[in-house]
């Protein structure tokens, strides 16, 4: 299908969106790479009258890379982040960013635009969460808002931006140990069925991450299970406590049981000590 | 008017100057407004790969980009690929290999596949990750793989094709 | 990819040519329905049904803006007056033609009317302007709720939701009799899920009305004739005036084997405007209202004894057939029945079916046509026959097999398998897959699955067709004609979308005749010049229908040249040989060129006496049997017991399908076949909700294999022609889907038992495979 009508703008400046925002924040939708987006007006799901465009503001394209993290422009597309040596050494990007759809797409979706849609199978707002990252968040009204991930997902499809907001840079600290996300989908690139990051710490520098995503409503925390593991419970405990705890839905494609389990299985792999693994019907990666 | 842009942008080479509606896809584009309709549309979500093109290089579903987007870039599409010598080492390999049945998703792997080449991606990853972000409902892809370990065995980028 | 040709006798047939219009497709040449247009051209979008249940009351749109138009349904009543055929008869059959338009909505996605504008964005603006008034009735989305006494009915005028019944085989109590004369008996259930398709391309017609001259319709469609008897036959348009073109195809599988409501209300907006109207299905439209597969439930019993005889099956089937039924009605379910006994000896076989309506879409034709579903009921029966005599799969296979000297034979369904050595593929078939290298245990469960069928192809004689109650012929025709330069155009009723007919055609025909392949031509896809063909490109019979004609075509043909080369070369035609585009007295220098033969044929001079002059060739080839082609397939299957999910590592297909033309085009068929056998069982599905929303409208819903489902393949061949087929072609284009689902089914049961044990329920998703292992029954 083909979009309903709509206005398009590509202001050259933060400054200029936000001054769109504010005045037509309720009727317009962000573009950012589209690849989230266009799908919805296609179907015409969504049928906004304003199409806002940052695609020309530059201050929001580029990236850095230190010892402390990631601090990403909002327009930074996922293929570059893969393509950097140095953001390849944030515990946990790669794995993230190489599930993600497929090539074709990641040359286009961009961290902010992720995020932003908070879509609750995606990688980007699970590593977000499972990192204790941040948005920013400007607007006219309220000004510049950082917030956390856990504030900022609110539930399915559903984040705390404000229509007047833009989302305009993600920051991904970097985790003192090893960050590990496994999936379970019919396809290698398909929406996780379910999926987990879970942070293991080098001894005694950080607390371990157990995030669950594609389960529930949003990509959650098990913050029980974090504590287990931190108290050097055995892996089987933990899982356990992943599977108690992880809220699951269940519907056509996966019960709300076989959720839970797998979240627990594939915590457990990753605590024994395994790599980031994607396991499909069909080959494992 | 806000809902009309004019655009300008290279499509194999070749400048052009339009005047778009804003929510005209990039897939439509190509195909309708300047007849390249080497390109398909399949499905509209970016799911099946059909509609992909090169966008400054990089492979990209035409079906998921506003016109407006891509005021200013480069565009490959399948039409610019062969030359008058001959086809590109993706195109002969598919060709020798039957990677290719209906031919409706051909146009999208080899663009992929293309990008994939030139960029030095290793004929693994080109097999898994790059095909990996396509569908073919006619060869079950096990040709399709052959043609990428003969098109990377090959150098240059025109190879002739007698019978 | 090294394998040799299979006939170093002939010059191209057995060769692995490459395919001759591959470049076109590679340049980005194609000419698809989307690439087509013309001057003045409009735009259609189809309004369909948002309910999946219920009375539409009223339809009603105003203020469209000038140069737009809306047909809604009293419109298109009186543009088309009169059904459309259904084509297959079985058994009991309670529905025989559906409605263009029908003011009761049966499923989601139901055209209802067409409107056409300037450009398709601004068509589906409009269209929402449509204001649908529907009193909305209850919805049953299940076959067997469907048939429960207190379900909401699609037909109240039937009394009930059952569209067919029939059966085949052996009557009740002779069947009875066998199985209380076996010594042991099982039974189980399968419901084999609803699946799509998905040709990549979607469908699509361009309408050009031509009032004083012919109405064109261009569609993407695998049988042009067949559009045009049935758009003809709905609105009374003489056919002669009618032309049905076919350009090409983006795939089909059966799915534009129908001609459907929407293309043909495409058709008469056109007429109605006067102006070129273009109707391009998009993705979610065909998720939701193309013809959908299978969706089946059956019952299966075996007997057997404790030697591993088999002595008889019993199956009692259900099928959905959706809100109407398709063009071919029960004609799956009825051919999943007749192919049920498969390659094996049984005293008796017994086919219970019936044909159920709920508010779903239609399912119909489809890769396999019920011969999957034949192959899975039996392999499965066959497979719980070794298991609980602790046997081996294969050994039990072919201990009752029916052995090449044993044929022809006739199973149990009336059927008349003529000549396979059944035994021969399954042997090598298990020899392959046993000695595939075995990887070191990682924790994952194998398993190694066979099925073996034997598939029913080149559909068919006229007279078989009627008596199992195909309402058209199965002949195919060859139009040849060798043009004054000695250049050849072959015509043929069957047309490629994707198969490669353009080179499979000039290979048999460059072989008759003595030219190059590349002097040979195929036509095809239009009514203009397509000798008539009511089944079109289907059913597995172009190479051994379409392309048996043209050999025999081609052998007429090749008599005339000689005949005429006899006379240049005072020869006795008898002497000549033709081959490298010369005509040769045999054992001699003496020749002429083929394009000489030709140029004095078409002068019509200086001729043997009683030819007449031109160099052309007709053969309407009615086949006096269809052909039987096999295959065994194994598989090796890694299940991952904490996750479910399936990874197939090996896959090994023996095949037989007579003469092979061009086995490269062989193997791609049995790739493509056994990739969409392999995603059927593991990861495609149609789902609706209990209220009929379709839940699978996007291919993000929608699991399609991907390159990651799909191991690579290994293939070997041998080739018992046909008995009957000039040329001795059997067909094969179906038969990858027919091995292949029972295949991985079987082996995912022998790597996880538990799942055996309880009703098997397809595809085997992650998480059914889980449910099965971490859920007792």
């Amino acid at each position: 299908m083909k979009p309903s009508p709509f206005d398009y703008l590509d202001p050259a400046t933060v400054d200029e969106v936000l001054d769109l925002l504010a005045e037509m924040g309720d009727d317009a939708v962000v573009l950012a790479g589209g690849q989230s987006l266009i799908p919805l007006l296609n179907l015409r799901l969504a049928a906004p009258s304003v199409v806002i465009s940052p695609r020309r503001c530059a201050e929001i394209r580029t990236f850095s890379i230190d010892a402390t993290g990631l601090d990403a422009g909002a327009l930074v597309t996922a293929a570059e982040l893969e393509e950097s040596t140095d953001a390849r050494s944030l515990p946990g990007l790669a794995d993230s960013l190489r599930n993600i759809g497929h090539i074709q797409i990641r040359n286009r979706t961009t961290i902010g635009g992720s995020v932003a849609h908070a879509d609750p199978a995606a990688e980007l707002p699970a590593l977000l969460l499972a990192l204790e990252g941040t948005v920013t968040l400007r607007s006219r009204a309220r000004g510049t808002r950082v917030m956390s991930a856990d504030d900022f997902l609110v539930g399915p499809l559903i984040s705390a931006r404000e229509p007047d907001e833009l989302l305009t840079r993600v920051n991904l600290p970097r985790f003192a140990g090893d960050v590990v996300v496994g999936e379970i989908g019919d396809r290698p690139g398909d929406f996780a069925t379910v999926g987990t990051v879970v942070g293991r710490p080098h001894t005694g520098a950080a607390t371990h991450r157990i995030v669950v995503f594609g389960a529930g409503g949003r990509a959650q925390r098990i913050t029980r299970a974090e504590r287990l593991a931190d108290e050097g419970a055995s892996v089987d405990e933990v899982v356990t406590a992943v599977r108690n705890d992880t809220e699951a839905t269940g519907d056509a494609h996966a019960s709300a049981d076989y959720r839970r389990h797998v979240a627990g299985t594939l915590v457990g792999r990753a605590l024994r000590g395994g790599s980031g693994s994607t396991s499909t019907t069909g080959e494992r990666r | 008017m806000s809902s009309r842009r004019t655009i300008t942008l290279t499509v194999n080479g070749n400048g052009h100057t339009t005047e778009v509606d804003v929510r005209t896809l990039l897939s439509d584009l190509l195909r309708h407004d300047f007849g390249l309709t080497g390109t398909h549309v399949g499905c509209e979500q970016g799911a099946c790969g059909a509609c992909t093109v090169l966008v400054d290089g990089r492979a990209v579903r035409s079906c998921l980009i506003l016109t407006p987007e891509v005021d200013g870039a480069s565009i490959e599409t399948i039409e610019g690929v062969a030359d008058a010598q001959g086809l590109h080492p993706v195109q002969a390999a598919l060709l020798g290999e039957h990677g290719m049945q209906c031919g409706f998703c051909t146009a999208g792997i080899v663009m992929s596949l293309v990008a994939a080449r030139r960029a030095g991606v290793p004929a693994d990853e080109a097999k898994t990750e790059v095909l990996g972000g396509h569908l073919c409902r006619c060869t079950g892809y096990v040709n399709i793989r052959a043609a990428v370990d003969i098109a990377w065995n090959l150098t240059g980028t025109s190879v002739s094709v007698g019978r | 990819m090294t394998r040799g040709d299979s006939h170093p006798g002939t010059k191209f047939v057995g060769r692995r040519i490459p395919r001759v219009n591959d470049e076109r497709l590679l340049r980005g040449g194609g000419r698809y329905i989307d690439d087509l247009a013309f001057p003045g051209m409009l735009h259609a979008v189809i309004v369909r049904s948002p309910v999946a249940h219920g009375i539409l009351r009223s339809v009603a749109v105003t203020d469209l803006p000038p140069g737009v138009v809306f047909l809604g349904p009293d419109e298109l009543r009186k543009l088309a007056p009169h059904p459309l055929p259904i084509l297959w008869w079985v058994g009991e059959q309670r529905q025989k033609e559906t409605p263009l338009v029908d003011d009761r909505l049966r499923y989601v996605g139901q055209p209802i009317g067409v409107l056409v504008a300037p450009s398709r964005y601004e068509a589906e603006d409009l269209a929402q302007l449509v204001d649908l008034n529907i009193e909305t009735l209850p919805v049953v989305v299940d076959a067997k709720a469907a048939v429960s006494p207190d379900a909401p009915l699609l037909y109240p005028e039937l009394g009930d939701n059952v569209l067919s019944v029939f059966e085949t085989g052996d009557t009740a109590a002779f069947t009875d009799d066998v199985f209380a004369r076996a010594q042991r008996r099982l039974e189980t259930s399968i419901h084999i899920g609803r699946i799509h398709g998905l040709p990549m391309e979607n469908r699509g017609v361009v309408a050009e009305p031509d009032p004083h001259g012919k109405l064109t319709i261009h569609t993407s469609t695998q049988a042009v004739h067949a559009v045009r008897d049935v758009f003809c036959e709905v609105t009374g348009v003489p056919q002669h005036t009618v032309r049905v073109h076919a350009p090409d195809v983006g795939g089909g599988f059966g799915l534009k084997d129908h001609v459907y409501e929407d293309e043909i209300m495409v058709v008469l907006a056109a007429m109605n405007i006067g102006r070129p109207v273009k109707w391009i299905e998009d993705r979610n439209e065909s998720l939701i209202a193309t013809t959908h597969a299978r969706d089946e439930f059956h019952r299966i019993e075996v007997a057997f004894d404790d030697d591993g005889t088999l002595r008889a099956l019993r199956v009692d089937g259900l099928r959905n057939a959706g809100g109407r039924f398709s063009v071919f009605g029960a004609g799956p379910i009825s051919t999943a029945m007749a192919l049920s006994p498969g390659p094996y000896r049984w005293d008796a076989v017994r086919c219970t079916g019936r044909a159920v309506a709920t508010n779903t879409m239609s399912t119909g034709a489809y890769r396999g046509f019920g011969q999957t579903q034949a192959a899975m009921i039996r392999e499965r029966a066959v497979d719980l026959v070794a298991r609980a005599l602790g046997r081996h799969p294969a050994d039990i296979r072919e201990q009752n097999m029916i052995r090449s000297d044993e044929q022809p034979y006739s199973i149990r369904t009336f059927l008349t398998f003529d000549n396979g050595d059944y035994i021969r593929a399954l042997r090598r078939a298990r020899e392959l897959i046993e000695s595939a290298p075995m990887p070191p245990d990682d924790g994952r469960r194998r398993g190694i699955g066979y099925c073996s069928y034997v598939q029913l192809a080149g559909v068919g004689p006229s007279k078989a067709n009627e008596t199992v109650g195909v309402r058209i012929g199965g002949f195919e025709t060859a139009d040849i004609r060798m043009e004054p330069d000695g250049t050849v155009v072959v015509a043929s009723g069957v047309s490629p979308h994707g198969q490669g007919h353009e080179t499979t055609f000039a290979q048999l025909v460059a072989d008759e005749l003595g030219v190059d392949v590349d002097s040979v031509r195929l036509q095809w896809g239009d009514t203009e010049s397509s000798p008539y063909s009511a089944y079109g490109t289907a059913a597995s019979r172009s190479i051994a229908v379409g392309g048996g004609a043209a050999v025999a075509a081609g052998r007429i043909l090749a008599t005339k040249i000689r005949n005429i080369a006899a006379e240049m070369l005072e020869a006795s035609p008898d002497d000549i040989v033709l081959g490298d585009g010369r005509a040769e007295v045999a054992g001699t220098r003496i020749s002429v060129p083929i394009p000489e033969i030709a140029h004095r044929a078409w002068r019509g001079v200086g001729l043997p006496p009683g030819e007449s002059p031109g160099l052309a060739a007709r053969y309407l080839y009615d086949p006096e049997s269809a052909t039987f082609s096999y295959a065994t397939h194994a598989c090796r299957v890694a299940v991952d017991p904490d996750t479910g999910t399936v990874e197939v590592e090996e896959y090994v297909v023996v095949n037989d399908c007579g003469t092979m033309v061009n086995p490269t085009i062989v193997e791609g068929q049995i790739h493509g076949g056994v990739a969409q056998g392999l995603g059927a069982a593991l990861i495609e599905e149609v789902l609706y909700t209990a209220e009929g929303e379709p839940l699978s409208s996007t291919l993000l819903d929608y699991h399609a294999p991907a390159t990651a489902t799909i191991p690579d393949i290994l293939i070997e061949h041998f080739e018992i022609p046909s008995p009957h087929t000039p040329g001795g072609m059997k067909g094969m284009g179906e038969g990858g889907t027919n091995g292949a689902y029972a295949c991985v089914v079987n082996a995912v049961l022998e790597a996880v038992p538990e799942l055996a044990d309880r009703p098997i329920v397809t595809p085997l998703t992650p998480a059914r495979v889980w449910e099965a292992l971490h859920r007792p029954v």
